[in-house]
C-alpha cells in the first residue's frame, strides 16, 4: 500500500530522502511524474537523492497507478511522490490503497502566472488548477494534510482551505 | 541519550545548526560552538558539554577540520575524560542529519558507515550517466 502520497514540487530532495524515508520506514519510493518518466537527466538527479539501500521507481502517472494497484504492492510500504496536486488527485481516484496524502511543497517551481497564484501556506502556493485539485482532494475519504517535516504538526487540507476563505 | 556538540572556526557550526532546523524542526541536545567570534576561551564550552554528559549518555562532537585548532582542543579535552565520546572531524550536513536522526546510541562501526555514505563527492556530467538506472518493476517488487 501507499503509506504516504506526498506532493512535493522538488520530488526527492534532502527532506524527503533523508528524513521522510526514515520516518516512514520505507524502502520503496515511487515517483509518479510524466516528465520524469521520459527525462533521463531528471531520472539521474532523482537517483542521486535516493539513500543507499532504498529502491526508486520512476513512472508516468498512469503506469504508477498500475504499480500501486499491483497485488504485490499490497503488503509493501510504498512512499509515493508527485509534484502536483492534480497528479495526486488522479492517483487517489484510481488507487484504493492509500493511507494518507501529504500536500507538502507546492507551486514554487511551476512557472505559472504569479498574479493568479494563491498562498495557502508558506510552502503551498497554488495556481487556479492546483487550488481546484486541492479542494477536490480535501473532500476525499482519506486524511489529506500539510506536513513539511515530521516534527511539524499535520494541518488538515480542509483547515487550510477554510482559513483562505476567512 | 545522545548529546551533540557542533564546533567550528567562526559561524559554520551555528549555520549548520540553522540548516538542520529546516530538516528536523526544533532540535534538542545540540550545543553549538562558534570559535574565535570573540576573545573568549572556547574550551570552556567543551568542558561544559563534557560535564553535562551522564553515564548513560553518548556524546558526539562534530568538528570542522581534522587537526584544526578547534579539533585539537576537543580531542585534548575528551582524552582526559572517562566518558563515552566520539568525534566526527570535517562534518558536513549529510553526516549531521544521519547521526542526529539515528535512534539510540550509535556504534563506532555505524558511525564509520554514516561517514562513508555522507562523504563529499565530485560530480561530473559523465559520472551522472554512470548512475544506476532506477529500479525496474521486477527489482522493485523483489
Amino acid at each position: 500500500m501507499i503509506i504516504q502520497l506526498r506532493v512535493d514540487d522538488r520530488l526527492i530532495h534532502g527532506q524527503v530522502a533523508l528524513i521522510w524515508t526514515k520516518e516512514l520506514n520505507t524502502g520503496n519510493i515511487v515517483v509518479a511524474n510524466d516528465d520524469a518518466s521520459t527525462n533521463k537527466m531528471l531520472q539521474m538527479t532523482l537517483q542521486m537523492a535516493v539513500p543507499t539501500g532504498k529502491k526508486l521507481l520512476v513512472k508516468n502517472v498512469q503506469d504508477a497507478i498500475a504499480v500501486f494497484n499491483d497485488p504485490r504492492a499490497k503488503t509493501m510500504r510504498i512512499f509515493a511522490l508527485t509534484n502536483t496536486i492534480q497528479d495526486a488527485l488522479k492517483i487517489v481516484e484510481s488507487c484504493p490503497d492509500i493511507e494518507s496524502v501529504n500536500v507538502a511543497n507546492v507551486g514554487r517551481f511551476d512557472e505559472s502566472d504569479k498574479a493568479a497564484k494563491v498562498k495557502v501556506s508558506d510552502w503551498i502556493i497554488v495556481n487556479p488548477k492546483e487550488l481546484q485539485a486541492l479542494e477536490a482532494l480535501s473532500k476525499k475519504e482519506l486524511p489529506v494534510y500539510h506536513q513539511v517535516i515530521p516534527s511539524n504538526p499535520k494541518v488538515p487540507a480542509t483547515k487550510l482551505l477554510n482559513d483562505l476563505k476567512k | 541519550m545522545k548529546k551533540y556538540l557542533i564546533a567550528s572556526h567562526g559561524m559554520l557550526a551555528s549555520g549548520a545548526f540553522d540548516s538542520l532546523k529546516l530538516f528536523l524542526g526544533d532540535i534538542e541536545n545540540v550545543s553549538v560552538l562558534s570559535a574565535y567570534i570573540d576573545d573568549s576561551d572556547f574550551s570552556l564550552k567543551i568542558y561544559a558539554f563534557m560535564k553535562d554528559l551522564n553515564t548513560d549518555d553518548q556524546g558526539i562532537i562534530f568538528t570542522d577540520i581534522y587537526g584544526g585548532s578547534v579539533n585539537q582542543k576537543v580531542t585534548a579535552i575528551i582524552s582526559e575524560s572517562e566518558k563515552e565520546v566520539y568525534v566526527i572531524a570535517g562534518f558536513n550536513l549529510p553526516v549531521l542529519l544521519e547521526v542526529l536522526t539515528s535512534t539510540d546510541k550509535v556504534s563506532k562501526e555505524r558511525l564509520e558507515e554514516i561517514v562513508h555514505n555522507s562523504r563529499v563527492q565530485v560530480i561530473t556530467k559523465s559520472s551522472l550517466t554512470d548512475l544506476e538506472d532506477s529500479a525496474g518493476d521486477e527489482d522493485f517488487f523483489d
